[in-house]
């Protein structure tokens, strides 16, 4: 499978600072599954604007580590939330869960592995 | 740059702190719209970027107060969002943002922005000093004309003068603070009444300096410097010259080459309060307007060029007899070619003689009070399109002596 996100452009972003990628990384661990619940929260509410506040607040932290396809289904789930469409939600989000969870384990594995 | 960033995400934030920082920029970070706001109040900050979407207070919302407090400093605002929609993009440009940056941010892109950020504040920062110099300047020169035109104030009649046979009055109305008018009239000898008006071309400090110095040069010293002044007697007028000797000997210091193409025009008057023997020359100046019994009396049209406009130049005099209760008018030529607002009608010469004629009764003062009013009145305007100086002066009379 290909990998979650892009290790040249990542460490570039971070001019190949690998403590502070750790660092975000860190936050994207601790963060990031929180936001997750908060959109299924939102969802069993029928709080269609709480889940696209959350999924997009969970978009902008996965843009920091150039993980387009998590970034992209993090999108979905936003737009579904700003649309009002709560019936496809719920599945969007699992997906958005575990391409976040694949992108975390990656991402702590990497810094692990220059640390 | 001082740069304030406004991000409710913490580690889009922490990236942006730190890439700024990387660029030598101080930063203070806010988690949302209202620390950022209280940030903002408690320093200083050349440049703002701010995200579109937060807690407590939106970006958009926070560029709203920004821009809505009235400050000389400018402030750059960078939104930084996901956003790219257009509409977005010109809702963020309609509340006062300068520029975008799209999410996730890319560090050269960022540096670039900033760089364009930093040239503006810069160019606002130096506007701003320069409109700041502009108005001090502007400020001294309003208080210079202002001094300047004090002096020139001063230099008017301070009192009518009142006899027993004459009785004097003026008008004054310049349409700057500095005018190209000036009028004199005193008493010499106790019995020599000298009277003029003055009207420099054009207007502004070069034509007040002309007619300073004009002014200057008609001052009632007893030292053979004034030019009202000929101590041989030979003009029959005392020590006081003769008006067409007067307007000669101006032409004379006032020589064209050194007027700076401007030249002046003037009624020089001397009247014998005592005879109510009077001697006028003009120098391209209009006619006096002297009303006896309620009408215009019929004058000839003897003169010459305006001062300035050729050297040695001569000039004709007249002179008339006038006769208890007459009322004399010297005048520039502003009373009478004001236009009108409505219609571009000039007052005419025909207008005023007919409004002078009407308020021949009244007490000189009031009469031109009324007059420049009534021109005001007619033109439909505030201000008029020239200095307005008119001088009245009542003859009652031989006086007993």
């Amino acid at each position: 499978m290909a990998q979650a996100f892009s290790e040249t452009e990542l460490m570039d972003r971070v001019d190949n600072d690998i403590a502070f990628l750790a660092e975000t990384v860190e936050m994207l661990t601790g963060d990031g599954p929180s936001l997750v619940a908060d959109i299924r929260r939102a969802i069993g509410a029928g709080d269609a604007a709480g889940v696209g506040r959350a999924a997009h607040a969970l978009k902008g932290m996965i843009s920091n580590f150039c993980a387009p396809r998590a970034q992209a289904a993090a999108l979905e789930v936003e737009k579904l939330g700003k649309s009002g469409d709560l019936a496809p939600a719920a599945a969007a989000t699992e997906t958005l869960a575990t391409m976040l969870s694949g992108l975390i384990d990656e991402l702590n594995a990497f810094v692990k592995a220059r640390a | 740059m001082r740069i304030l960033v406004a991000e409710d995400e913490r580690i889009t934030r922490g990236s942006v702190v730190r890439q700024l920082e990387a660029l030598g920029h101080e930063v203070a970070a806010a988690a949302d719209g209202e620390e950022a706001w209280d940030l903002y109040n408690t320093a200083p900050f050349d440049l703002v970027i701010t995200d579109w979407e937060m807690p407590r207070l939106s970006g958009l919302d926070l560029i709203r107060r920004i821009r809505g407090v009235e400050s000389a400093r400018f402030v750059y605002i960078l939104m930084l969002t996901g956003r790219s929609d257009k509409t977005d993009v010109v809702a963020g440009i309609e509340v006062g943002a300068d520029d975008f940056l799209s999410k996730p941010f890319d560090k050269e892109e960022l540096r670039v922005r900033l760089l364009a950020g930093e040239r503006i504040v810069r160019l606002e920062r130096t506007l701003s000093r320069q409109n700041i110099e502009l108005r001090e300047a502007g400020d001294r020169i309003r208080q210079d004309l202002a001094a300047a035109a004090r002096v020139q104030r001063a230099m008017l009649p301070r009192e009518n003068i009142v006899t027993r046979s004459v009785r004097t009055a003026w008008k004054y109305v310049p349409t700057d603070a500095l005018a190209g008018d000036a009028i004199g009239l005193h008493l010499l000898e106790d019995r020599f009444l000298v009277a003029f008006v003055i009207d420099v071309s054009g207007h502004g400090v070069p034509a007040a300096l002309l007619s300073v110095t004009a002014m200057h040069a008609l001052a009632p010293v007893p030292e053979a410097a004034s030019l009202l002044r000929d101590l041989s007697g030979s003009s029959g007028l005392g020590t006081v010259r003769a008006p067409a000797q007067i307007a000669v000997e101006l032409n004379r210091r006032f020589r064209s080459e050194e007027s700076d193409g401007r030249f002046l025009t003037t009624i020089l008057c001397v009247l014998d309060t005592h005879s109510g023997f009077l001697r006028l020359a003009r120098a391209g100046h209009p006619l006096p307007i002297i009303i006896r019994n309620g009408k215009p009396v019929p004058l000839g049209d003897a003169g010459g060029l305006p001062i300035a406009i050729v050297s040695d130049a001569d000039y004709e005099e007249e002179s008339i007899q006038l006769e208890p209760g007459d009322r004399l008018h010297l005048y520039s030529d502003g009373l009478f070619e004001q236009h009108r607002v409505s219609d571009a009608e000039s007052y005419g010469i025909v207008r005023l003689t007919g409004s002078l004629a009407e308020l021949a009764r009244l007490d000189p003062g009031v009469a031109l009070e009324r007059a420049v009013s009534s021109l005001a009145e007619w033109a439909g305007c505030e201000g008029f399109e020239d200095d307005v100086s008119a001088v009245a002066i009542d003859w009652s009379g031989p006086a007993a002596r």
